[in-house]
């Protein structure tokens, strides 16, 4: 097992680098304004948040080349639906940068660097942003906390023409977004005004999947008199494959994050193991059994689009059932062979948990469609005597929807 | 490429070969002399294949001996067999010792060996 372990770390390096220098990123519907103001329609590479602040890349046509644009060279850019980012210079920086507009309209709001900016034609503010709550001690009042506003009152005193308080406003993207777009309103914007906050909280995606993986079994020593099963190892071979196949559930939280979701399954797997040491009789320890198992995971996506390589890592349920496990010891005296048989069901535990990993990649199709390849590396403790441990490598293909 | 490459590293055979043997293969499963009042039930599995000329149970009061058997003549795929035989053909509280077996080529390839009692 020691070698599929290893190549399972090389496999998931390559992969993971492979993944890196070919990505094709992940182009959605969208615009660049130029800074003399003509908007040309296109497509944006939909990429992470830091990147997005750097540089756009975009192409007019999905199979022309990209072109890089940095703040200086255009105005503004978007994905349809999804974000829009401004070139601003601000006051911390000496070089513009792509800033997110949160709301357009008479007044936008912006968001940099966990800071929100109000922005009119002439000026560009700041909004204060909060302190950390503090615990105060006042005498004879006891405990409270400190709640700095000073955010509120730029806010008052910026829509006071409009009679809008930010008294119950809180320092977020929903709270801020929604008091800047009821000022537009007052003040005769009728137009769309972008907002972030209508994402929804959370997306359900669904999976199915088939793969092979390949077992070993360490740690069994009820076989006492006649050796160690881990010691077949050293003689054996394991000679069948695992299958399996099922089908799981994603959750994706856009608003958290564009990188991170869960994920349940639920597998049907069929289990082969088998190995053999040749001393003055021939030995076989077989373990045939199916099982389903349940793994939950994290996964990690490494770019924010639809064409990525991940990482996961979670808990797997196995369930056993129509086990049947023993061992065969066959000798043979010139033509007369015997064969010993010792059925070892019973001593096989109904269900085992452990950890698991994986990495893979996943590529857009077409629409909501996505195929994914993946390898895991699982690991059930005392499946079957104390102590022992059943271990593998899977690689499996699906589909996303 | 890089991919495929990796697969066939962790997911091939280690040794294809290592099952293969030029005789078939049996085990006995058990010896029941309480499953009717009038017989001892044999039951016995062909677990691998490759030739079957004759197949059965024998059993003896002598350990590793085979002084009587009943067979079944030719077999042409692995699977379980049983067979049932009189209790009159036991002598009652003598201990015997009973097998599946099969002729496989010029191998005699005998099953584990069962100690059974007749009451």
């Amino acid at each position: 097992m020691t070698r599929q372990i290893i190549l399972f770390i090389i496999a998931a390096f390559l992969a993971l680098g492979y993944a890196a220098v070919k990505a094709q990123g992940d182009f959605r519907k969208g615009f660049i304004v130029k800074n003399d103001l003509d908007t040309i329609r296109g497509f944006v590479d939909y990429r992470w948040k830091f990147s997005n602040e750097r540089v756009c890349h975009f192409k007019e046509e999905l199979k022309s080349r990209k072109i890089k644009f940095t703040p200086s060279e255009i105005r503004s850019y978007g994905i349809t639906g999804v974000h829009t980012y401004v070139s601003i210079r601000l006051k911390d920086y000496s070089a513009p940068r792509f800033i997110q507009e949160i709301v357009n309209g008479k007044i936008e709001l912006l968001f940099s660097d966990r800071s929100y900016y109000i922005k009119t034609d002439s000026i560009l503010l700041k909004i204060p942003k909060p302190n950390r709550k503090e615990i105060v001690y006042v005498e004879g009042n006891g405990n409270f906390q400190k709640i700095d506003k000073r955010y509120v009152k730029f806010l008052d005193s910026l829509f006071k023409d409009c009679a809008i308080t930010a008294k119950d406003t809180e320092y977020n993207e929903a709270h801020l977004g929604s008091i800047v777009r009821k000022y537009n309103v007052c003040k005769g914007n009728t137009a769309p005004q972008i907002t972030k906050s209508g994402k929804p909280f959370i997306k359900v995606g669904f999976h199915a999947a088939y793969g092979i993986g390949k077992f070993s079994v360490g740690g069994i020593d009820r076989y006492g008199a006649r050796g160690y099963i881990d010691s077949y190892r050293t003689f054996g071979y394991n000679q069948k494959l695992s299958t399996f196949g099922g089908a799981g559930i994603d959750f994706y939280f856009p608003r958290i994050s564009n990188n991170l979701s869960f994920e349940l399954d639920l597998f049907i797997q069929d289990i082969a193991y088998l190995v053999y040491r040749q001393a003055d009789a021939r030995e076989e320890f077989d373990i045939t059994t199916s099982a389903v198992k349940v793994p939950i995971a994290v996964c990690f996506n490494f770019l924010p689009g639809n064409n990525t390589p991940y990482v996961k890592a979670g808990v797997v349920n196995y369930t056993f059932n129509s086990t049947s496990t023993r061992v065969l010891i066959e000798t043979q005296f010139g033509n007369i062979i015997t064969l010993k048989s010792d059925d070892l069901t019973d001593s096989f535990s109904g269900s085992s948990n452990n950890f698991w990993f994986g990495i893979g990649y996943k590529h857009n199709l077409i629409n909501k469609l996505k195929v994914f390849g993946e390898f895991r590396f699982e690991k059930l403790n005392n499946f079957m005597f104390q102590n022992s441990s059943f271990s593998s490598v899977n690689f499996l293909l699906g589909i996303k929807f | 490429m890089v991919v495929v490459f990796l697969l066939l590293l962790i997911f091939s055979c280690d040794n294809k070969d290592f099952l293969s043997r030029p005789w078939s293969r049996v085990r006995t499963i058990e010896i029941n002399t309480n499953d009717d009042g009038s017989y001892v039930l044999f039951k016995g599995e062909v677990i691998f294949f490759n030739g079957v000329s004759n197949y059965g149970f024998g059993w003896s009061t002598q350990k590793n001996a085979f002084l009587n058997q009943n067979s079944f003549g030719g077999k042409s795929e692995v699977g379980a067999f049983e067979l049932k035989v009189s209790k009159t053909m036991f002598t009652k509280n003598v201990k015997y010792y009973g097998k599946a077996y099969l002729i496989s080529g010029a191998y005699q390839v005998l099953g584990e060996e069962i100690e059974f009692t007749v009451q």
